[in-house]
């Protein structure tokens, strides 16, 4: 019980960090009908800029500061020049995205080199006993801005102006601008606020795992990309539930089957799911009446 | 065809609030409008009749901006507008009624209401504003909190007016707005076009209902095959042969 405990923590701290991740895919998606796998190697480049400031011993807060504003910049240049010439297109900002993650990857590699390396963060030597349970006050952390993220976005979708043009782009674009709204500005903004959320989870997973690598663009762009497809692409909440959902799965396999069947577990899901329910499992539908 | 002077007697003198000067649009090889000119002075409603393909959608889609121009310029107020942006455009004082309502389905009527504002002169709608539009279409008062796109049809179109003209614009272009409703509604559309201009907003209506359009415009214009083949006061239009055989049917 006191493993079951233990490995379920674990598993939810993992989700939250995949959740940050999937929810910036499920925020393009939704208003784009596009998979920004470009994404998850944003979100590695952001992680990294804050895990070598720490390392070059900048305070924390301008380190964390840093590598929202890196992430931030590349979505935007992104956005700008390999996105939006070939947006209305199927196949193109698919393509332009891969070969964009690609050169993010590259250039990590030339500044960072391959090599794994730490990210110091307070509280990494701290344990929390609650009972027979071991806790870390990192996990706490990680649940606690998970769920502040969570009432954030929450906030903006549906208490500002931008939220509503949000979703008024995602349900008809061409009429959003007929009604005036700057449809190319909420898209950038929509593509930010995934980075934004991207890094803040890469950092999560940096100060909790204490672990990067550069090849951490493509493992966390397919966990998110399944954790996304589990809740429903698209539903920034099924993005949140599919990443919860799949952190615990790769928690139970690994503590209790092999870490070995990992990508095994996660691949079948994620074909699973595109087979037998591609809506994943919060996927609705509006109706709308002519 | 009738020359200027019928449209400033019908209508105002001075400069008009929109004009489209000699446009041409192509579609690849295809043009969809050949040398078209249309003025629409402040206050008037200014109706564009024609078939099918006629290029009453590429008309619309000039003046909101959503399709390029290849040839001849568009103002507003006498500014050069031909370049600009739909939602810049839409900025100036321009509202628009979709064909097809193009309900926002999943949001709800009083966000579709307060994202109609997103290009008024405050920038988002106050609740005078919404309580404005829902005294001039009181169905929509207990609908508020709906997601319209499980709205019926004459309820979408209220609220598709509502959207336009929450931002208070000085006018407001419609395509079709009477098409898919029962009779008693498009009596109810036109009503609503006629309230419109009693508060002094220019109406550009493309409609295929062409006696009800007539009866309501200071002004129309006839297309056929991307040109301008007719144009003048109502009685002019309605009385002309072509006009006669093509859309209103003859008359004994």
């Amino acid at each position: 019980m006191q493993f079951f405990a233990t490995q379920l923590l674990n598993g939810l701290t993992a989700g939250v960090v995949y959740a940050m991740l999937a929810v910036g895919y499920s925020l393009v998606y939704g208003i784009l009908q596009q998979i920004n796998f470009a994404h998850g190697y944003v979100y590695m480049f952001g992680t990294f800029v804050t895990a070598s400031l720490i390392t070059s011993g900048s305070p924390l807060w301008l380190a964390i500061a840093a590598g929202l504003v890196a992430g931030a910049v590349i979505a935007i240049v992104i956005e700008r020049f390999a996105y939006r010439p070939v947006r209305g297109n199927r196949l193109a900002p698919t393509v332009t995205a891969v070969g964009v993650g690609l050169i993010i990857e590259n250039v990590a590699q030339l500044i960072w080199t391959s090599r794994i390396r730490p990210m110091p963060f307070p509280f990494q030597a701290d344990i929390i006993r609650l009972g027979p349970v071991v806790l870390s006050p990192l996990q706490i952390l990680v649940a606690a801005v998970g769920l502040a993220m969570a009432a954030l976005l929450w906030v903006i979708s549906t208490k500002t102006d931008l939220g509503r043009a949000m979703r008024a782009v995602k349900d008809d674009l061409a009429t959003a601008e007929l009604m005036g709204v700057p449809v190319d500005r909420v898209v950038v903004t929509v593509y930010v606020l995934g980075a934004l959320f991207g890094v803040v989870g890469g950092i999560l997973y940096g100060a909790y795992y204490n672990t990067l690598s550069v090849t951490m663009g493509f493992s966390g762009t397919l966990n998110a990309f399944t954790a996304t497809v589990i809740g429903g692409i698209g539903s920034v909440w099924g993005a949140f539930a599919g990443g919860l959902f799949l952190g615990v799965l790769q928690a139970m396999v690994t503590g209790y089957v092999s870490s070995a069947l990992l990508n095994t577990v996660t691949f079948t899901l994620l074909i699973a799911f595109l087979l037998f329910r591609p809506t994943g499992i919060a996927g609705v539908q509006v109706a709308s009446r002519p | 065809m009738a020359d200027c002077s019928t449209h400033q007697t019908a209508g105002q003198s001075g400069t008009p609030l929109l004009q489209l000067d000699n446009v041409s649009v192509n579609y690849g090889k295809f043009r969809a409008l050949t040398d078209v000119s249309y003025k629409i002075y402040p206050g008037q409603i200014v109706a564009l009749l024609g078939g099918n393909a006629s290029g009453k959608s590429t008309s619309m889609k000039t003046i909101s901006g959503t399709t390029t121009v290849t040839a001849g310029e568009i103002f507003w107020k006498g500014e050069l507008i031909t370049r600009e942006p739909t939602p810049a455009r839409m900025a100036r004082g321009i509202g628009v009624v979709p064909e097809g309502r193009r309900m926002f389905a999943s949001l709800t009527v009083l966000e579709n209401l307060q994202l109609g504002a997103w290009a008024g002169s405050k920038g988002s709608a106050t609740s005078d504003d919404i309580a404005e539009m829902l005294d001039l279409f009181p169905p929509l008062k207990n609908l508020v909190n709906r997601p319209s796109g499980v709205l019926s049809g004459g309820e979408q179109q209220m609220v598709a007016f509502a959207r336009a003209l929450i931002r208070h614009p000085e006018l407001v272009i419609m395509d079709e707005p009477s098409m898919g409703l029962a009779p008693a509604l498009v009596k109810r559309v036109f009503e609503i076009i006629e309230e419109i201009k009693s508060r002094k907003i220019a109406v550009f209506i493309v409609e295929q209902n062409a006696r009800a359009a007539l009866r309501v415009a200071d002004y129309a214009y006839v297309l056929a095959a991307g040109q301008v083949v007719l144009e003048g006061t109502p009685d002019v239009v309605a009385t002309a042969p072509m006009m006669t055989e093509a859309y209103l049917g003859k008359r004994s």
